[in-house]
């Protein structure tokens, strides 16, 4: 008899599973863009139940807050492919469905019979805490890096989108 | 058992609820208006004015990308500020930097008119 | 449990202090570029310069200082050497760009600096003693890269090479991170020697985990520095780049994927790991040879030729030891001055617009310029690895440690695919003082160009000569680095000895 937790993680594996599936089969491009979100929010809630939950708030903020809506917006900002058709995998089936099974056996099957490091019991108050103090401790310098990532990043994005100021 | 668990039931209670009133209206409500209606956008109100799934200008791209840098920094302030009082002055100092960092970048997007609408 | 102590704090600062030299020196640069963009075409070169050299003299400082491992970091005498060729060749960069920018109308603050982050990027994968250290410096390292690559962004060639880069490489970098993630299961570390020692200890072989997750990271590292078969990027990539980046992109990538991998193997993965070393070696030399000989775009040639090169600089990260990793080193900096140069030349060559970019559009240049014509045979020559030139000694170190090391075999092949090397380098040379000029066909080719960039070009072809004849001292400087590698990766088993980890009690059972 499964536990509680059991079945939601199970419900959430099988949302994640359909949602991802309808990214790749669904015909409208926003649609699946849309089936994205969900598969990104029930990623974070799978997340969540497994005692991630920083991890499964950084999902929920980033993927389905930010790059979802960048995804819709970047679809809209392109002619001919709000309502396109025809841009599934649908027709590459035959082709795809034996890798991807090949690698899920695979996958699968090694990481079943590999012997995992054991679990850790879960912190009360969760992981977010704790990764605040390894901030200013082992990861101190790795924090500030984070920082001057994202002003790369910044620069460019602003430097390829921005129309010229004439 | 997880903490989270209490939200996962609302959001089932939710569900539930919103089906159930659902299916309450087709029972208990009055017929319908015609479909030319009930798609629109709003019931009542302003006529829409074509679809609302339309090219954007790429300026609102642009913001959107401002959003996701800025959307990142806030995961980062998240789990300082769930400690915060134990991080004590160093963590704020090593904020502050995180944050100056950033400021460079903001003060670049302000300084070359990527914030103006035009 | 709250703040580190001051001592930590020092280490942690002097270990990253060129680094963050670099990074505040790249913020001035934007900034300056940003508000006085009047004087953009001065001044953000001058800022480069000297936040370059800046950087220099931090990194020698902190080198001397003899620092312990802080932050994810070693400043150990290997990280002197190689941020010392790093930052050599982000100031050859800026001089070299100067032209090029100039004439393209690219000349923004925002160029110099990302490029200066884009090197600050480079110097931590080479410093960095840990995974995730080590995907931090890949990322800062390749975001500015992709930005770099589509800063024509008038051109559609630039920007599908942009497009390119950033799609194969965000997928080379989810590789980088899964591997890491699946060494640190099997492991219980994502420190570099830690991890690779931890399955010594266990005494139960290489677990398929770790080596899957190694592999992994193996492909990510193997995809910047263009190797066969991740290769296929490169020259679509190279082409479409400002001629400026491709040169920083084939040197200092390069040589950041190298720094890695030399962190990597220090660690000591024996088994597959050599087994795959030689085959993506082999395949390299072959295949980039063998492609590079039916080009007619130079920007390809060179890529191309690029390619090849990571073949023969990978011979070196597999004997290992002082002599593999010094003459990794060697050839790092001989491949700069030589690849640069190559470029310098092609970036006037041009003429605006990137228009004479075959090689038949270089036909009889030698006498109208002599100048471009000998520089540009010197640099052919040396890549050709013909004597006294600096590719010929940086070729015969790493092939005279690929036997010592026991791959006479590779060696073989190595000098084998040189031989093919010499005929499209030759041919360079050959179109450019033999062949004469066609009766106006095409885009003629550039011969004039400010007097800094004939400066530089002369400088280069002076650095190769001078590199090839006063070689030993300059391998003296480059063992001390490749020593520095082996004491640390020593000093970091002896630290984590005493200390207790839970990786024992995962790799008692490595399989159930």
């Amino acid at each position: 008899m499964p536990s509680v937790l059991q079945l939601v993680f199970l419900f959430f594996a099988a949302v994640t599973v359909v949602g991802a599936l309808a990214v790749v089969l669904v015909r409208n491009l926003f649609h699946a863009a849309l089936w994205l979100a969900v598969t990104f929010l029930s990623v974070a809630s799978l997340f969540i139940v497994l005692n991630a939950d920083f991890v499964g708030l950084s999902q929920v903020i980033v993927y389905v807050g930010a790059i979802s809506v960048l995804m819709l917006f970047a679809i809209m900002l392109t002619e001919d492919v709000v309502g396109a058709r025809g841009l599934s995998l649908r027709s590459a089936w035959p082709a795809a469905l034996p890798v991807a099974a090949g690698v899920c056996v695979v996958l699968v099957r090694w990481f079943a019979r590999y012997a995992w490091l054991p679990p850790q019991p879960p912190k009360p108050g969760g992981t977010a805490g704790t990764i605040g103090l390894a901030f200013i401790q082992k990861y101190l310098f790795a924090f500030e890096l984070a920082s001057v990532i994202l002003l790369a990043a910044l620069i460019g994005a602003i430097y390829l989108a921005k129309e010229e100021r004439s | 058992m997880n903490p989270y668990l209490p939200i996962l039931f609302m959001l089932v209670i939710a569900t539930a609820f919103a089906l159930a009133a659902m299916a309450l209206a087709l029972f208990v409500g009055r017929p319908r208006p015609g479909p030319e209606r009930k798609f629109a956008p709003y019931e009542c109100g302003i006529e829409p004015v074509g679809s609302a799934r339309d090219r954007f200008p790429v300026k609102f791209y642009l913001v959107a990308m401002l959003f996701i840098l800025f959307d990142i920094e806030v995961i980062f302030l998240y789990p300082w500020a769930v400690v915060f009082r134990q991080l004590g002055v160093f963590g704020l100092i090593e904020m502050a930097i995180f944050l100056g960092i950033l400021l460079v970048g903001y003060i670049y997007v302000w300084r070359v008119g990527a914030l103006e609408w035009q | 449990m709250t703040a580190p102590s001051l001592q930590i704090i020092t280490w942690n600062l002097w270990v990253s202090a060129p680094v963050c030299a670099l990074a505040a020196s790249a913020m001035v640069t934007l900034i300056a570029g940003a508000f006085w963009p009047a004087f953009a075409r001065w001044l953000t070169p001058c800022l480069a310069l000297g936040g370059i050299a800046l950087t220099a003299a931090f990194t020698i400082l902190a080198g001397m200082l003899g620092l312990p491992p802080a932050g994810m970091q070693v400043m150990d005498s290997f990280t002197v050497v190689f941020d010392l060729i790093i930052l050599i060749a982000a100031f050859i960069t800026v001089l070299v760009s100067n032209h090029y920018v100039t004439r393209e109308n690219l000349e923004r603050g925002e160029y110099y600096a990302l490029m200066m982050l884009s090197a600050s990027g480079a110097m931590l994968m080479a410093a960095s003693d840990n995974y995730v250290m080590m995907f931090l410096g890949l990322e800062l390292l390749s975001i500015p890269l992709y930005v770099l690559a589509g800063f024509s962004r008038g051109r559609s060639e630039s920007q599908e090479s942009a497009l390119k880069y950033l799609l194969l490489g965000a997928f080379a970098s989810a590789f980088f991170v899964f591997g890491a993630a699946l060494v640190f299961s099997a492991t219980g570390s994502t420190n570099i020697v830690v991890a690779g020692d931890a399955t010594e200890r266990a005494l139960v072989g290489t677990t398929p985990i770790y080596v899957i997750g190694l592999a992994m990271i193996l492909t990510a590292l193997a995809f910047k520095v263009a190797l066969v078969p991740f290769h296929m990027w490169t020259p679509d990539v190279y082409q479409g780049a400002p001629t400026s980046v491709t040169a920083f992109m084939a040197v200092v990538a390069k040589a950041a994927g190298f720094g890695a991998l030399a962190r990597v193997a220090a660690a000591g993965p024996e088994g597959s790991w050599t087994v795959l070393l030689w085959g993506l070696s082999a395949a390299t030399m072959i295949w980039g040879n063998l492609l590079a000989i039916s080009q007619n775009n130079i920007k390809r040639l060179l890529a191309y030729s690029s390619i090849a090169h990571a073949g023969y600089l990978l011979m070196g990260i597999l004997a290992g030891g002082r002599a593999g990793i010094s003459a990794v080193l060697f050839y790092l900096l001989a491949y700069a001055a030589m690849t640069f140069g190559a470029f310098a030349a092609v970036i006037i060559l041009a003429g605006r617009g990137d228009g004479a970019e075959d090689i038949e559009d270089y036909r009889g240049i030698a006498r109208r310029s002599p100048l471009l014509g000998w520089t540009m045979a010197i640099f052919m020559f040396s890549l050709a690895g013909l004597p006294p030139f600096a590719g010929f000694f940086g070729k015969l170190y790493l092939f005279s440690a690929a036997v010592e090391a026991g791959y006479p075999g590779l060696t073989v092949l190595a000098v084998l695919t040189s031989v093919m090397g010499v005929f499209y380098y030759l041919r360079v040379t050959v179109v450019m003082w033999m062949q004469e000029p066609e009766a106006e066909s095409g885009p003629a080719a550039q011969t004039s160009a400010p007097l800094l960039s004939r400066l530089v070009l002369s400088a280069l072809a002076v650095a190769v000569l001078a590199l090839g004849i006063f070689s030993s001292p300059v391998l003296r400087w480059t063992n001390s680095g490749s020593a520095g590698l082996e004491r640390s990766a020593e000093a970091a088993i002896q630290m984590t000895l005493p200390e207790p980890t839970n990786a024992p009690a995962a790799l008692s059972g490595g399989s159930r």
